[in-house]
Formats: structure tokens, sequence, C-alpha cells
């Protein structure tokens, strides 16, 4: 199958071939595959703490189209906030690439791999948040109880 | 030939996961020798047609019951379930899994280290027939899988489409 120069382009110079360490609080880690194609997809940003992402890392095995589909979502998310990054849509993947429609799947597969990435980092950082709400909790309890043992 | 039938009745096969492969072949054989277009060559227009529709039939419900995946989808669609699609969900262990295997088999590729090609390829056909034989379980009897047993059943079935794919993939490159 031909592939069109852009998605070439893409699959033979990948920008931003590799992993962050997924346990760091400030990396978000989207991973989708497609059965039918065998593809699997690993998409991970790095946000900065004005919620801008900084830094985008990804890994897939796939075709071209899957690869290159990845390759330009790293690119592009890079120095958009989360929502801004969030609106991203498959069909300008596909567009940008000029992916044919058997291909289509490809830019799809991107998509779900960026929401993910933002969605496991915003899981995160909730989680982070409750930790801190709680401890904050039991600082104030501690501070409570001397009292009402000397009332 | 009613082609609207089942294809397990078809063959006459119980509706289950787990196949008789000799007795789908033989069915097979007995059917296409009744229905082949060759039956019909004398006969007219409307006869050739119905033949070489209902040979048509056949040879697709055959490839279908044969593949494993086909047949794990089909079975999911015989319950009403939405048929396979290109973008379906796997489980992020899973896929992670997958995602170490790719890179086991790159870096072997490149250390062009046959024997852990080898094991990597015995581990893709253990994990198929371990979902082989979930989708065996699940689809056992005559009543209708639960809700949850079919939710199951496509995972392990787009598993095992996967597996197939990587394997494959894996297979091919190995042969060359």
């Amino acid at each position: 199958m031909a592939y069109n120069e852009k998605v070439l382009e893409h699959y033979e110079n990948p920008r931003n071939v590799g992993s962050f360490d997924k346990e760091e609080s400030d990396v978000g880690t989207g991973m989708v595959g497609a059965p039918a194609c065998g593809d699997v997809m690993k998409l991970q940003i790095k946000v900065g703490k004005d919620g801008v992402i900084e830094d985008a890392r990804f890994k897939t095995y796939g075709c071209g189209s899957a690869i290159a589909s990845s390759s330009l979502v790293t690119e592009w998310v890079k120095g958009k906030t989360l929502d801004e990054a969030m609106a991203i849509k498959n069909t300008q993947i596909a567009e940008e690439l000029a992916l044919p429609p058997v291909k289509i799947h490809c830019s799809i597969l991107a998509e779900d791999a960026i929401k993910a990435a933002i969605a496991d980092y915003k899981a995160k950082s909730d989680k982070a948040g409750a930790t801190a709400s709680r401890e904050e909790e039991t600082a104030e309890a501690a501070v409570c109880a001397p009292r009402a043992v000397t009332a | 030939m009613d082609r609207k039938a089942d294809f397990f009745p078809l063959f006459g096969l119980p509706r289950r996961y787990a196949l008789d492969e000799t007795a789908l072949n033989e069915s097979y054989r007995a059917l296409l020798a009744r229905v082949h277009p060759d039956t019909v060559v004398l006969g007219d227009a409307t006869a050739k047609r119905r033949a070489m529709e209902d040979a048509a039939y056949a040879n697709d419900a055959y490839r279908i019951l044969k593949d494993p995946v086909r047949r794990g989808d089909y079975l999911l669609q015989c319950c009403g379930e939405a048929p396979l699609g290109t973008n379906e969900t796997l489980p992020i262990e899973f896929l992670s899994e997958q995602l170490e295997a790719r890179e086991v088999a790159d870096e072997a590729w490149r250390a062009d280290d046959y024997g852990r090609l080898e094991a990597l390829q015995s581990s893709l056909l253990t994990a198929q027939q371990q979902r082989r034989e979930a989708l065996a379980v699940l689809f056992s009897g005559d009543e209708m899988p639960s809700e949850i047993a079919l939710a199951e059943a496509r995972q392990h079935v787009l598993a095992l489409q996967f597996l197939t794919r990587f394997a494959d993939d894996l297979g091919e490159k190995m042969d060359t």
C-alpha cells in the first residue's frame, strides 16, 4: 500500500519516541490497542504546574499510519493545556496525514490515546488532591483532641 | 437450503465454541456436494443462481466457524452482541503486557536471538489456547450466557484476535 508523504516522513523520523516513568505524579499515560490489526499504542504526557503539557512521548507497535498518527499527536500536544489537547479530533489527524478511509481507525486510536493519557493524569492529580485534604483533616483532628481532654 | 438458519445446525453441530473440526469438515463436504453449482449445470437460470448463492453461503459459514476469532464473534452476535469493530477497548494490563512482548520481540530480532523468538512464539500459542479454553467454557451450554459472561467472552475474543495477529506477524517475520 502506498503511504502518503507526511505519513512516511513521520514513520521514518518519528518524533518523541520513548517513555516517561509512569509512576511520576506529573506524567499521564494512555494505553490503547486495536485488536483487529494488533496495534498497541502508548502515549504519555508530562504536565507542568500551570497545567500545560511540557513534553510527550509515544511508543507504538503497528502500521505506518498508527505510528505517524501518534508521532503527530505528541508534536501537537506540546505547549497545549489539557483542555486544548482534549479537543484534538481524529479527523484533524486524518486530514493532516491524508489518511485513506481504511486507515481512519489509526487516527481514532491516537485520539483515544491522548484522551486516555489526560484522563490518567487527571485521575492521578485528583487522587493526590484527595490524599492531601485528608491529611489536613487528620491534622485538624489531632489539634482538636487535646482540647477535648482538657475540657 | 435455509440461508437464514444458524451456521451451527447447517453443519449438524451444536452451538458451542468448542469445535469438532472433523465433523465440520465432513458436513461441509457433504453440504457442498449437495449445493455445488456443478450439480445444476443442466438446470435453469434460477436453479443456477440459487446453487451459487447456497454454495457461497456455505463457504462463508464454514470459514467463520473454522476461524477461532470469527467463531467467537459469531457466537457473540448470536447472543445479540454487536459485531467486533475496529475500535474496541482492551484492558490496560493486557495492552502493557503486549507492548512489552513486542519490545522483547524487537530486541530478540535485532540480536538475532532465534531461541528467544521461538520462546515468545510458544508463549503466544499458550495464551491463545487459554483464551480458546475460556471461550469453550463460556459457550458450553444450550442456554444463553449471562450478560457478565458475554462481556467476559467479548474480552477473550478481542484478546484472541490481538494475540493471533501478533503471532501471525511474528511467524511471517521468522519465516522470511
